[in-house]
């Protein structure tokens, strides 16, 4: 069952304060943070956890490290012309 | 009498940022972009800066004036203090002069309103009405709402949700200073919307906060976007802070042996020791060390290698040269401080190609040690990230007390953890752990580095 830990808290080092597990298996775009495993390792199975809920297709997308800042706004900047059909 | 305090007169503030690019012995390579893999160029930023930012980012002319607007709103709060660290040498017992340079005095309690004001002036002076950030816990956004408030500009900050509804006292900040902070996801973008759509209780994330901020900008050509670390200009800004210590180290009789100081976007310490550090270019201190501290967990400078690397595992962000454990390397986050990322500020990584810096990494109880340590002896209440400067600094002074010598350290603290106490409380009531990445997932992660065009 995906919800079996969703309750189980955490401190968040990004956020800075205490989140769910809920949120760590979903907040990237409903698949799990990029730093669910770090995370979780001292606490629950997360590598067999990850496994059994989610593709390798998924994880890989996932599993995506931060950007350098510059070069991903030149990125999400690509990505709000097409959401949004504008041209600055 | 002990001298614990060295303070500059407001007229003897530093009126020109210094910029490293200059006395580079070779320059920085240039950023790629992901589509064409040639080198970025202004027009690709200028969507979302203003022209003399993205001037500034590439400029290799030494000296940069202050403009004498930025400099009536620093010394609203500079010059800031450079402190002696009696109490700390004493409880060590080491023959080490220990000094410190504290951010934490200026209004919003860390060094980053040394660029948010800068930026904020200079949007201001190419007509810009408005800018949007984004924030997770709310120190960027905190520093960039005074700026704006300096320059009489709007301010709209794209808030983490979770943060936005547990973490009061940062929003209360923005919004007192005058910015509009509001919860990411929100409905103000096609981001947020779409977010919304799928999950209406979505709690947020970094990288989408980033998306609504970005597309905020994109789209209004009153609007600019702005970031508080990593970027050239950024660690330009916080020059001045080098630039004062150099002054006030005269003042004490004194030049360091050894700066340390934490390194994630790299912006604070960088403005500690690029000043310094041309002194070692120069050959006039070929022994001067220059520590750059990171997280046991995300050992980027101490165990990485220097390679091109994609920005992102889909290699659509562009491609620049930086340490880094390769694109598929995930950071194990059990650190509690803020000093995640895969890949420094270029500056700092080609600096440590050329053998000027050095890096050491440290355990995260070991830092908030060092940081009650410090909080006990000196009496500040360190932040997180800057906490791993104390780490070294004692490391350092306790060498010292070995070896007999008394050597100069000069830490760059960035600021105060008034707002971090819960990670206090996680260290005092036994719930960090240290983790140390294995050197196989960091081989992994190596042999997965894109080859590079010729």
């Amino acid at each position: 069952m995906i919800e079996q830990y969703d309750s189980k808290m955490i401190r968040c080092p990004r956020i800075g304060g205490y989140v769910n597990f809920k949120l760590c298996r979903s907040e990237n775009n409903m698949l799990p943070c990029r730093f669910v495993a770090g995370c979780w390792q001292m606490q629950i199975d997360i590598n067999k956890y990850l496994s059994e809920h989610f593709s390798k297709e998924e994880l890989d997308k996932a599993f995506v490290p931060p950007k350098p800042k510059l070069e991903s706004l030149v990125a999400t900047m690509e990505k709000a012309k097409q959401r949004t059909g504008c041209q600055s | 009498m002990q001298q614990a305090m060295y303070f500059l007169e407001q007229k003897d503030m530093p009126t020109q940022w210094y910029n490293i690019q200059a006395d580079l012995p070779e320059p920085l390579a240039p950023y790629l972009h992901p589509m064409t893999k040639k080198p970025m160029g202004p027009d690709d930023l200028a969507p979302l800066f203003p022209m003399a930012l993205i001037m500034q980012e590439v400029s290799t002319e030494r000296w940069i004036e202050i403009p004498e607007e930025v400099q009536d709103v620093y010394r609203t709060y500079r010059p800031t203090v450079l402190h002696r660290a009696y109490r700390l040498e004493k409880a060590l017992d080491t023959p080490a002069k220990i000094f410190y340079k504290y951010e934490g005095t200026s209004q919003a309690g860390s060094h980053k309103p040394n660029t948010a004001i800068a930026q904020a002036y200079y949007n201001k002076k190419e007509g810009i009405k408005r800018m949007t950030t984004e924030t997770g816990a709310g120190q960027w956004g905190s520093a960039l709402a005074m700026g704006c408030a300096f320059f009489d500009i709007e301010l709209k900050v794209y808030m983490v949700r979770i943060s936005y509804d547990q973490k009061p006292y940062r929003r209360i900040l923005m919004e007192t200073w005058g910015a509009n902070c509001v919860p990411s996801p929100s409905q103000d973008t096609k981001a947020g919307q779409a977010m919304l759509e799928k999950w209406p209780d979505c709690p947020g994330s970094l990288g989408l906060a980033i998306s609504e901020a970005v597309e905020d900008a994109f789209t209004r050509d009153d609007t600019h976007y702005s970031l508080g670390s990593v970027l050239n200009h950024v660690l330009m800004h916080q020059t001045i802070i080098g630039e004062e210590t150099r002054k006030q180290m005269e003042m004490a009789d004194a030049y360091p042996d050894i700066i340390v100081g934490c390194v994630g976007g790299g912006s604070n310490f960088a403005g500690q020791f690029l000043p310094w550090i041309r002194d070692k270019i120069s050959g006039d201190k070929p022994d001067l060390r220059v520590v750059c501290v990171e997280p046991d967990s995300c050992p980027t400078m101490t165990r990485g290698i220097y390679a091109y690397d994609f920005g992102d595992t889909a290699g659509m962000a562009p491609i620049a040269r930086m340490h880094t454990l390769g694109h598929t390397f995930i950071p194990p986050p059990i650190h509690a401080g803020g000093l995640r990322y895969h890949g420094m500020a270029p500056i700092i990584s080609h600096l440590l190609k050329l053998g000027l810096v050095e890096a050491v990494s440290a355990p995260q109880t070991a830092v908030f040690e060092a940081g009650v340590k410090f909080a006990r002896t000196e009496g500040v209440i360190t932040g997180p990230e800057p906490c791993h400067d104390l780490k070294v600094a004692i490391d350092e002074a306790l060498k010292c007390k070995e070896s007999g010598e008394a050597k100069t350290i000069l830490i760059a603290h960035s600021g105060h953890g008034h707002f971090d106490l819960a990670a206090y409380d996680a260290y005092l009531s036994g719930k960090l752990q240290d983790h140390v990445l294995p050197e196989e997932d960091i081989k992994k992660a190596q042999t997965e580095l894109p080859e590079i065009p010729a």
